[in-house]
């Protein structure tokens, strides 16, 4: 395969998934939610592409996939899923490249430290505060059920992205 | 690291986000619509996110069909033994009648409030991860959507356009504790403020507080708008479930469950005016 050909090739893969995800997670019809767990899917995909991607490629795609969702997120103002995902993935890329090794446990880590500062500073910015009483059932009844769920779902795309990236990844 | 820090690839990555923020910022504090790239990424999106939930839906249409034929049998066998109950019960549907003419009469809401313009519009995408079920509908500023504009469906109340962009908006709805919203009983005219609560949005149902201590409100008592804030007045909310008392400060409420069923909403109507519109700019917690 050339070098030409492997890029077209990752190129594809990646819309394809990033769309899969898109499409799962706003078609308004069908949800992967389990009780109150959804999990957010897109905020997998950034994370996944940021463990392999590196900084710059890394804040690129996580300009896109922000850019996307908050064109299609009800639950969330402005450019709040933009900002954070730039955020995100540049951390994630930079622990990866400098702290930790790239790794299943690395995946599984980042996964659940990825999600649970989404959703932390979702529920900071994004979410009605109606009590202290309505505040902690969210916290502990919501999110932290969802950001289990998108962590296992991270994983799980984690080998899914390491073999694009193994394939057809050229820098 | 230090050399990441110094590199060109750095600078970018921080102009780009520098970029976002600003952004942000700007059409933060402009707030009236949706952010420009949010919207133009909502706007190509959007065929896409129409396509998918129709594809879904028939797909779980299918699935429906197929299962439908096994249970039409155990139907039939259960449907028999109904009958005899369903006698019993035309003697209460008498009363019923009478209810649903009530009904009716404030569905028929462009025949009574002829000072409405509607514009129909269709849910495109929904946040499976908000509990309290907001949406994006196919209709924008291009189609004279406004910000905090009322959504109605067929049945009642939805809830209020929150970000406009070229061709979709998204909405809250009547069960965000970001909701304020002025609500007056139809048979005593007792009133209240329908806020929504984490507790109640998970049911559907959304909760009616500072009711005063002496209020006749009654469960299958009908709700409606008492037409301050942003919403019209007559516009039917829903029905009281449950009355109580607070134990933190002894005030009475009751939880309302929405008309409109807005966890299996495709089409609703967005208010784009009616008399009184802009009179008033106050009526979500959102809209200071």
């Amino acid at each position: 395969m050339t070098v030409k050909q492997k890029k077209v090739y990752f190129y594809l893969y990646t819309a394809l998934l990033t769309l899969v995800a898109f499409i799962l997670q706003y078609n308004g019809v069908f949800s992967l939610k389990i009780g109150t767990a959804s999990p957010m899917l897109m905020l997998s995909v950034c994370i996944c592409y940021s463990m392999f991607g590196g900084e710059l490629f890394s804040v690129i795609f996580a300009l896109c996939l922000g850019f996307l969702t908050d064109g299609a997120a009800s639950g969330t103002k402005g450019f709040f899923n933009t900002i954070v995902f730039i955020v995100l993935s540049l951390a994630v890329s930079m622990i990866v490249l400098y702290l930790f090794n790239n790794n299943f446990r690395s995946g599984l880590v980042l996964g659940i430290l990825g999600s649970a500062v989404y959703y932390i500073l979702r529920f900071i910015f994004c979410v009605p505060k109606s009590s202290l009483q309505n505040s902690v059932s969210y916290l502990l009844g919501t999110s932290m059920p969802s950001v289990i769920y998108t962590a296992i779902i991270t994983l799980g795309l984690y080998f899914l992205v390491k073999q694009i990236f193994k394939r057809y990844y050229v820098r | 690291m230090r050399f990441f820090f110094r590199s060109r690839q750095f600078k970018i990555i921080i102009s780009i986000f520098a970029g976002v923020v600003v952004l942000a910022v700007i059409f933060g504090i402009m707030g009236a619509r949706m952010e420009p790239g949010a919207s133009l990424f909502g706007t190509i999106t959007a065929p896409i996110r129409e396509a998918s939930s129709e594809v879904f839906g028939s797909i779980k249409d299918l699935f429906g069909s197929m299962k439908e034929n096994n249970k039409l049998l155990l139907e039939k066998a259960e449907l028999e033994s109904e009958v005899n109950e369903l006698r019993k019960e035309v003697a209460e549907a008498e009363s019923v009648k009478e209810q649903n003419k009530l009904y009716k009469e404030f569905l028929g809401l462009k025949d009574e409030h002829p000072d409405f313009e509607l514009t129909e519009a269709y849910l495109v995408s929904r946040d499976s991860d908000d509990i309290y079920g907001s949406f994006v509908i196919n209709r924008g500023y291009a189609s004279g959507i406004h910000k905090y504009d009322p959504v109605i469906s067929s049945a009642g109340l939805v809830g209020f356009v929150t970000e406009v962009g070229v061709t979709t908006s998204k909405v809250t709805t009547i069960l965000s504790p970001d909701i304020s919203l002025g609500a007056l009983c139809v048979r005593t005219s007792d009133s209240g403020i329908i806020n929504g609560e984490y507790s109640l949005a998970d049911k559907g149902f959304t909760k009616l507080t500072n009711l005063s201590r002496n209020c006749s409100i009654a469960v299958g008592d009908y709700m409606k708008t008492s037409g301050e804030g942003i919403f019209p007045e007559g516009i039917l909310i829903g029905t009281v479930e449950t009355v109580g008392t607070d134990k933190y400060n002894s005030s009475v409420y009751a939880e309302i469950k929405p008309f409109a069923d807005i966890s299996s909403l495709k089409g609703v109507m967005v208010i784009t005016n009616f008399n009184g519109k802009g009179g008033v700019t106050v009526g979500t917690k959102g809209s200071e």
